[in-house]
């Protein structure tokens, strides 16, 4: 089911000057169905803890970009692609403690829910392809964040990265 | 019409001589059981004996075959485990349960069976659960000492596997 990919190709490299926590972004993009182009936004923290966004190109300057639905019937490939990057970054990053977080954004009908459905398909996604016997996989569900932490990382330290980062994130 | 029941008009001393005659005509015992009877008892009594020492030996060899991957087993180190390896101790552990629960419940209809099957079956069934207590050992040791950092919540090794599709191998 996550098997099928669309290949992926590095944009660049942009490093943030003017922050303290955020250490550089690394921009990829991939062609989907339709020629719809996607873009995967790869944010580096301290604590080799990394974030991952992904949104359509078209989209990447609207205030709606993450929870923008296409209809297009193509979410699962475009997931795969994405979870299939994280994985690459995850498993090549091992030696080096490399650890992911992301959040399912929540849309304006799913205010009242426990959870985002986003954040709920993530979980189950990373359940099934992450070793929990080589990461730690920890979750705030009330703030729709999940986190893939390395056993070689200090768990404290990457989560307050972590919080600092959804955080800032948020105010942005 | 009143009926009344032909045996209370009789007196007690009748129905014990009735009974004394027809135990001799009938050539029963104090069982109330014939000879015919007690030597088909007997004879079963003693096959089924002769079929339990195959099912024992079957047992035997079972529990001999489970001790010895039980002392392979608590060899293993958690941390050098691959996320095969990982899959497969799960699913043999899975299997386990299964297997165990369904020798309990056969073991709970065990009302007037030999001792003999009843210590065989025990045997089984602590072979098992000691292989049992071998992997819950191994899947112990890597989880986090906590289960909540920073209002993150740790997603233990064993919600982890029962939350994913056995269908699905790990990317990592």
């Amino acid at each position: 089911m996550f098997k099928e990919t669309y290949p992926v190709s590095k944009v660049t490299v942009s490093s943030a000057l003017s922050s303290d926590y955020h250490l550089r972004t690394t921009i990829y993009r991939f062609d989907a169905r339709d020629d719809e182009r996607y873009l995967i936004y790869l944010k580096e923290y301290p604590e080799k803890f990394h974030t991952v966004d992904f949104c359509r190109n078209k989209a990447k300057n609207s205030r709606h970009r993450f929870t923008e639905l296409t209809s297009k019937r193509d979410a699962i490939r475009i997931l795969s692609t994405v979870v299939g990057l994280m994985i690459r970054l995850l498993v090549a990053g091992r030696a080096d403690a490399v650890c992911f977080g992301f959040i399912g954004a929540r849309m304006r009908e799913e205010n009242d829910e426990a959870s985002s459905k986003r954040f709920r398909v993530y979980r189950q996604i990373m359940l099934n392809l992450i070793d929990a016997n080589e990461f730690h996989h920890l979750e705030a569900p009330k703030r729709d964040a999940y986190l893939i932490i390395n056993r070689k990382a200090n768990a404290q330290k990457v989560v307050a990265v972590a919080k600092k980062a959804f955080e800032k994130d948020e105010e942005e | 019409m009143l009926v009344v029941p032909q045996q209370s008009l009789e007196s007690s001393g009748d129905v014990l001589l009735k009974s004394m005659v027809a135990t001799r005509l009938l050539k029963l015992d104090r069982d109330r059981l014939s000879f015919r009877d007690r030597l088909i008892y007997s004879f079963s009594l003693f096959f089924l004996r002769i079929i339990w020492l195959f099912v024992d030996f079957i047992i035997n060899r079972k529990v001999a075959e489970t001790d010895d991957l039980t002392s392979k087993l608590s060899l293993a180190d958690n941390r050098t485990l691959s996320a095969v390896n990982y899959k497969l101790l799960r699913l043999r552990k899975d299997k386990l349960l299964y297997h165990l629960e369904d020798i309990r419940n056969i073991k709970m209809d065990f009302d007037g069976v030999p001792d003999y099957m009843r210590s065989s079956v025990n045997k089984y069934i602590g072979s098992y659960q000691k292989q049992l207590d071998v992997l819950n050992t191994i899947f112990g040791q890597r989880g986090l000492d906590q289960a909540l950092i920073d209002g993150f919540h740790v997603i233990d090794q064993d919600e982890a596997w029962n939350t994913r599709t056995t269908a699905y191998d790990y990317a990592t």
